[in-house]
């Protein structure tokens, strides 16, 4: 009789972080090799930099217009991979066959799925870097950039982007087309999400509903760190409603994550609808 | 023996347009299957327009290209619907039958994949129909201010967008699949053409040599043609220039689409295989 000695939390930790890291790279690979890193790069970094460089053209005679254009459509990189990437990425794997054997597979499912999520976080801040080099080199943008605002902005940004990719991918295996639902919500995410309209420039109805969402924050937040050289302190007014997202939308993401897969196990398919 | 005989003209004829109607059939019943494609056909083009609208609003722009900016963003958006037609029906056609399992038929069919290639085109014009009504509708709600001299030029130039994107759509049909990444072609031709055919933002205040890039592309002539027709209230004279330049590109397209499609049957049958799909 075989006998497993328990490991300790440190171990624990560290098995899983490779089992991450693992997947990460994997997913990694198999993304970039089965289209070819070229067409790899056109396709995930082509929204942001043509959506921003026709926003930007408008803006053309408003400097400073341009440059949020410029900043903030860079950072819908990170929206865009979040709804196509992240959100979509438990249905292709459903798609692919292998979600029941993920499921199944001797780790935490926070462990696999983070490993996912760590590759989509590369990809998000690869695309947001090219479309930002790339807008600024074209329209003469002068970044300001405060690191620690940044980090922070991008962290707590990150982190709300995270749990809503985890709602939308749950609901997206249950009715077995994330990718339609990706293209149903990110037409409405686009105009409330700040990437192409200063939240405080849009109408006082669309503001409402644009409030109630971590983008038009995070948006703000990014552009005041890298654009305008804004402080922490500054950017008080955005940091803090963004806190609350990057909280609460993890929570409630793992809670309806659970739900799927309850769900799944009660009814022995992972499909609902 | 078996005695195989080659329809004539007229009976390949038939034989296409069955199997072109046949694959149209096919494709629009697949999409009225799936109820959130349904739904968000015709909000797709609503949400750009309010999007773009706003935009244009805060810059302090009423006027686009000598236009009016909602009647401007409609006409865009039609062509847009047609390009999305094209990319998402010609452009995947082939690999679609792909991932079917059918690809085989379709190539050694005695019908033409040309035709097949169509079908996909015909039946993504008919999804993007609603979206064309819902884009009209709240555009004129919006204020769309049209100027209407000569309603034979409007048909026509609308007639231009759409056997446009059917030209491209032959050499897509072709190319994307001989690249062996048709769906990542589709995916990333979306936005460069949104601003190189002049769909949101005027190809005047594209730099030059971008300029010269998009006069490439029937559909911005097409676009151009419409634009003039229904918002400046051009004749057909005056649009015959646009109209012109959109013939000739839109030929070049269809010679491309010819030799890929041949080329691509030509090494299918000699290396007896399909994996080169």
């Amino acid at each position: 009789m075989h006998s497993q000695a328990p490991s300790s939390p440190r171990m624990t930790i560290k098995r899983n972080w490779m089992i991450a890291l693992d997947i990460a790279l994997l997913s990694g690979k198999s993304k970039v090799f089965r289209s070819g890193p070229l067409f790899y790069i056109m396709v995930w970094s082509s929204f942001p930099i043509f959506s921003l460089l026709s926003v930007a053209l408008i803006y053309r005679n408003d400097e400073r217009l341009r440059d949020y254009a410029v900043v903030a459509g860079s950072a819908s990189a990170f929206i865009f991979l979040m709804i196509y990437g992240a959100g979509q990425m438990l249905d292709e794997e459903r798609q692919r066959g292998t979600l029941g054997a993920l499921f199944l597979a001797p780790a935490h499912r926070f462990t696999w799925l983070g490993g996912f999520q760590l590759m989509t976080l590369a990809e998000m801040l690869f695309s947001a870097t090219i479309s930002l080099t790339i807008g600024s080199l074209i329209f003469g943008v002068d970044l300001s950039v405060n690191i620690s605002a940044l980090v922070v902005s991008l962290m707590l940004f990150c982190s709300a982007l995270w749990g809503l990719s985890m709602i939308i991918g749950s609901i997206g295996v249950a009715i077995r087309d994330a990718n339609q639902l990706s293209n149903l919500l990110f037409n409405v995410i686009v105009i409330l999400a700040g990437t192409m309209i200063p939240i405080d420039r849009l109408p006082d109805w669309l503001q409402i509903p644009a409030r109630c969402l971590p983008f038009g924050y995070g948006m703000e937040a990014i552009v005041g760190s890298l654009a305008n050289g804004s402080s922490i302190g500054d950017l008080q007014s955005s940091l803090w409603p963004l806190a609350g997202f990057a909280i609460v939308l993890p929570i409630l993401g793992t809670a309806v994550f659970r739900v799927l897969e309850q769900r799944s196990r009660a009814h022995g398919a992972l499909e609902f609808i | 023996m078996i005695e195989t005989r080659h329809p004539n003209y007229a009976e390949g004829f038939v034989l296409n347009w069955r199997l072109m109607f046949a694959t149209t059939r096919s494709r629009t019943l697949a999409y009225a299957s799936n109820t959130i494609q349904l739904i968000r056909s015709p909000l797709y083009p609503v949400f750009a327009l309010i999007g773009f609208k706003l935009i244009y609003d805060i810059s302090g722009q009423s006027t686009v290209a000598r236009a009016e900016v909602v009647g401007f963003l409609v006409t865009g958006l039609l062509a847009i619907g047609a390009w999305q037609a094209t990319v998402w029906g010609a452009g995947i056609a082939l690999q679609s039958e792909m991932w079917s399992g059918t690809i085989g038929s379709v190539m050694m069919a005695p019908g033409s994949p040309t035709a097949v290639i169509l079908g996909y085109t015909f039946a993504n014009f008919l999804f993007f129909l609603p979206a064309v009504i819902s884009t009209v509708v709240v555009g004129q709600l919006m204020g769309a201010e049209w100027n209407v001299a000569d309603p034979l030029a409007i048909i026509v130039s609308l007639i231009a967008v759409y056997l446009s994107c059917v030209c491209v759509g032959m050499a897509f049909g072709g190319l994307f699949i001989m690249s062996r990444q048709a769906n990542a072609l589709s995916n990333f031709l979306q936005e460069p053409i949104h601003l190189l055919g002049g769909f949101y933002v005027s190809r005047d205040v594209l730099p030059g040599w971008l300029q010269t890039v998009s006069n490439i592309l029937p559909l911005a002539h097409a676009l151009d043609a419409l634009r003039a027709a229904s918002l400046q209230g051009a004749s057909m004279r005056t649009i015959a220039d646009p109209l012109l330049w959109c013939l000739g590109t839109s030929l070049v397209f269809v010679l491309i689409g010819i030799w890929s499609l041949a080329r691509l049957d030509r090494v299918v049958r000699h290396a007896g295989t399909l994996d080169l799909l």
